[in-house]
């Protein structure tokens, strides 16, 4: 609790934004991210990177509802993204809805999909609803990439998503859409979190025995994390789509998922900003390596794929055996350590 | 009338012999479940790592399968062990929700070892056995699977007395009981723990080897084996040894029959995800398997 | 207290020497007890719940450890080594044996897989024969006709039977029992505890005995100690705390004047722990 600022109600203390430092956090990040375009000088690289992070961030954010708020899991993020994105593609296709209605009605497909796949949640434990969303995973996959639906799915070409901005400005438009959508993600995943729904989620992932004798209804708060958390993962798919406008099997397996879990846990579980901090370093620090180190190591290019696998992995266990909670809390007891240095408590 | 009945008691026997092979992997997952409480999720690529190691012994190295097979398996233990000093061991007690996506970490970084020692090609292998058939008029049935089929049966008997008979396999159980009790008994926990470990890993690297001798080659693609036993045990209940051999048998089956019968109907492949929407149901019907430990869980 | 009064240093099996424990770093648990076991000697530990009876049972055997507990001061000596702090595993090989609290059978296991747990720390992974058995099922011979049997289908008294034989097979020589007449029938009780003094006088372990039910420990136990608030109240032989007052009062259920109010047990009660 910052120096100086006192709470004289629930509300104040319930409120969006609580604290100063929020607040000025929020008011010079603003700006920032709103003329990005301008301040990235037109480098339509940097542009897609910052994109790039914004479609990752919305993404994790639905995992943060499922994972870090209901301590649930879900293996298939690559294939909630590809349903948002296939159908967002399909519902273009075949009927004349503008993209903005396309866009919620694919994100919606995909909260249905991800509730009935996290279904087996409600009467059991954890390994089933892992197993059955990896079953939801691969049988995605199957469907996109098989060549008996390419007249539906384009089998391993895929779908091109017809032009919805102007070429010309085509970057541009995409990273202001990506920002929205993912100020928007975090704003309704921050509100969530606040509200009776958030915190019977909070409630179920601590102990979903002792919740439910409390009288929460623990099935409607899985089946909410799921339908929430997947519409985000959709919507981030729909976005995707968007942005490469060639949508195909490829980018939706199951390394996408390792990515978001490396980014979610680096970042914090259950935190607000965690997916954003895990985005804003991890999607960087990637695509830094796919740039750096083959014009230092030329022959580096084939491992460049393994290589970023190791990465993650590596990141992912080693933070989850020192720190589970992410890089914020490591940086929070570090900053406490200081804080009172040398006055701590006795360490026996 | 003759034919039809030739096709099926081939379709049968394939189905079968290499539900069998399937088996093995799922005893794997079912031997670490036993004791530790953890599905591992790597399981598909510490197959595909064993099948690798074969390869490596026998087929860049050169030496005979005979000496070979059991090299491999040498180095197989040995890393199993280090897999578990190095990564398992630090997670012991951690939640659940940890381990799953720490074994899921674990397959991707020996993926992208695996990938930087030996890229992403299909590597064909001698067969060990040849080409080798048992052949009855009109009905042949490849040696691998005849071995493979022995090699899950007889680990299948061996691990039901080992759990039931050897003292050690009483003390396994006893840890996936009661951590305090077992240490009350001077069964070391991590000791228990790290043995379930090793004797999965090993027993699903050889579940690799044959399906990649089987197979023909050694390719990422063998990861699948660990997708595939999922349903066997889940089938089987997760806990149990002869359910896991059960739960194979049934997924050798529904793949080979599905591939007669559906790939056809629903697309090519569709054979590998049926037994994955089988599985779901049964998740729903019946959570705990057909053979599995109900627990009671309280707060 | 002034327990070297009755022991010889020659003949002891277990020293401790005013031990403190804490859980988690900072929760005290025990603040200072010491006590002695002869060799071949039946001791007692009484006192009500939570007084740090299970949590001395479990600093002697290391099983503290598992819970994240330490023993933070003082020292235990088992056949004159330093042990506390020890791992559980090496102490179960040295001969200290702790039967838990709660009968915690494996009930999955059969009563006979039960038993071969025991074999586990005197280096046996192969399958026993009916013989290593017939140390327990002579002691009790009802768990030879349930050997087929899941141990959590069996009545709560064979269940104890049960983990005092599993242990016996351990080959112990300080057995540690916690609380084992909890929930179990007079009479059974009774049999349970002539059997363990049939361990003693047959097989020549010695045994520490921490149960609630005092006046049944007493009627067993060599020599007895009280403990309070994880202190050791009051301790000596049998039939010379049976005539203290105190004693006779708040764990035996005698009162030379009638029933007191509870007010005044009360201010005994805060009075008397910190003699």
């Amino acid at each position: 609790m910052p120096c100086g600022e006192f709470k004289r109600s629930y509300f104040e203390l319930m409120g969006l934004l609580k604290w100063r430092t929020h607040k000025v956090a929020l008011v010079m990040s603003l700006p920032v991210l709103m003329a990005f375009p301008i301040l990235s000088g037109g480098n339509v690289y940097v542009l897609s990177v910052a994109t790039l992070i914004l479609i990752n961030a919305t993404a994790i954010q639905g995992l943060n509802v499922i994972l870090g708020l209901t301590g649930q899991i879900s293996l298939a993020q690559g294939a909630m993204m590809a349903i948002g994105a296939y159908s967002f593609a399909l519902i273009l296709k075949f009927s004349p809805v503008p993209w903005p209605v396309a866009m919620i009605f694919a994100a919606l497909v995909t909260a249905l999909v991800g509730m009935l796949f996290g279904s087996p949640a409600i009467r059991i434990k954890l390994f089933f609803v892992a197993i059955s969303t990896l079953a939801l995973q691969f049988f995605v996959e199957f469907l996109i990439s098989t060549p008996k639906y390419s007249d539906v799915f384009g089998g391993s070409h895929g779908i091109h998503i017809r032009g919805i901005f102007p070429t010309e400005h085509h970057s541009v438009y995409t990273f202001y859409l990506a920002l929205s959508v993912a100020a928007l993600a975090t704003l309704a995943v921050a509100n969530l979190a606040r509200s009776s729904v958030g915190r019977a989620m909070k409630a179920v992932r601590d102990n979903d025995v002792a919740a439910q004798i409390l009288g929460i209804d623990v099935p409607k708060a899985k089946l909410a994390a799921f339908g929430i958390g997947s519409f985000f993962i959709g919507l981030a798919g729909v976005v995707w789509g968007i942005w490469i406008t060639q949508i195909n099997p490829e980018q939706f397996t199951l390394d996408t998922t390792l990515d978001h879990y490396a980014m979610l846990i680096f970042g914090g579980l259950g935190r607000v900003w965690g997916p954003w901090v895990g985005a804003a370093i991890i999607v960087p620090l990637i695509e830094s390596l796919k740039l750096y180190l083959p014009a230092i190591y030329p022959a580096i290019g084939v491992y460049l794929a393994p290589l970023k696998l190791i990465i993650l992995s590596v990141i992912i266990i080693t933070l989850l055996a020192a720190e589970p909670r992410g890089a914020l809390e490591l940086m929070r007891k570090i900053k406490e350590y200081f804080r009172i240095w040398p006055y701590g408590y006795e360490r026996h | 009338m003759i034919q039809q009945l030739l096709l099926q008691l081939n379709l049968l026997s394939t189905g079968l012999l290499l539900g069998l092979m399937y088996s093995l992997a799922a005893m794997s997952l079912a031997i670490i479940f036993k004791t530790t409480k953890v599905v591992n999720f790597s399981q598909g690529m510490l197959a595909t790592l064993g099948a690798y190691l074969l390869l490596l012994y026998s087929g860049q190295l050169g030496l005979h399968p005979a000496i070979g097979a059991p090299l491999s398996l040498l180095s197989g233990v040995a890393l199993a062990l280090l897999i578990e000093r190095v990564i398992l061991r630090q997670f012991i007690g951690e939640p659940i929700l940890s381990l799953i996506i720490v074994t899921l970490s674990l397959a991707s970084l020996l993926r992208g070892i695996v990938m930087i020692g030996w890229g992403t090609n299909f590597f064909p292998v001698p067969r060990i056995f040849g080409t080798v058939a048992l052949r009855v008029e009109g009905f042949a049935i490849p040696f691998e699977y005849a071995v493979g089929a022995a090699i899950a049966v007889s680990y299948m008997v061996a691990l039901a007395l080992f759990y039931r008979k050897f003292v050690m396999g009483a003390a396994l159980r006893a840890v996936s009981e009661d951590h305090m009790a077992a240490t009350a008994m001077g069964i070391s926990v991590k000791t228990a723990q790290a043995f379930a470990w090793v004797l999965g890993i090993v027993s699903s690297m050889v579940g690799g080897m044959l399906l990649s001798s089987h197979i023909g080659g050694v390719g990422l693609s063998l990861e699948y084996l660990g997708v595939i036993a999922l349903p066997a045990v889940i089938l089987g209940g997760l806990d149990s040894i002869p359910g896991a051999v059960v739960g194979g048998i049934f997924v050798g089956l529904a793949e080979v029959y599905s591939t007669y019968y559906l790939d056809e109907v629903f697309g090519g492949g569709f054979s590998r995800v049926f037994p994955l929407i089988v599985m779901l149901l049964i998740m729903l019907v019946k959570p705990y398997g057909l053979w599995g430990t109900e627990r009671i869980e309280r707060v | 207290m002034n327990s070297a009064v009755f022991s010889q240093a020659s003949s002891q099996i277990l020293l401790l020497n005013n031990i403190e424990v804490v859980y988690d770093k900072y929760s005290l648990a025990v603040k200072g007890i010491s006590l002695n076991v002869e060799k071949g000697g039946i001791v007692g530990l009484v006192g009500p719940n939570g007084a740090g009876k299970s949590t001395t049972l479990k600093s002697i055997s290391g099983l503290i450890k598992i819970e994240r507990g330490e023993v933070r001061r003082g020292t235990i000596e088992f056949e004159g080594r330093r042990i506390e702090n020890s791992d559980p595993e090496k102490l179960s090989k040295m001969g200290i044996v702790h039967v838990l609290e709660g009968r915690k059978v494996f009930s999955e296991l059969t009563v006979e897989e039960n038993l071969m747990t025991g074999l586990y720390s005197g280096g046996r992974r192969l399958p026993p024969g009916q013989s290593d058995f017939d140390l327990v099922y002579s002691y009790f011979p009802r768990l030879k006709e349930l050997r087929r049997l899941r141990a959590g289908y069996i009545s709560g008294g064979e269940q104890q039977m049960l983990v005092i034989g599993r242990a016996l097979l351990m080959r112990p020589k300080l057995l540690l029992l916690d609380e084992p007449s909890l929930g179990l029938a007079p009479r059974v009780v009774t049999s349970i505890f002539k059997t363990v003094t049939q361990l003693r006088d047959n097989e020549g372990i010695s045994i520490i005995l921490a149960d609630q039910n005092a006046r049944t420990v007493m009627s067993v136990s060599d020599y007895v100690y009280v403990i309070e608030n994880g202190r050791v109240a009051m301790a000596g032989r049998p039939h010379e705390l049976a005539q203290k007052e105190e004693m006779k009062e708040f764990y035996l259920g005698l009162s030379r004047e009638g029933e007191r109010s509870y007010a005044v047990v009360k201010h005994w009660k805060i009075r008397r722990r910190w003699v």
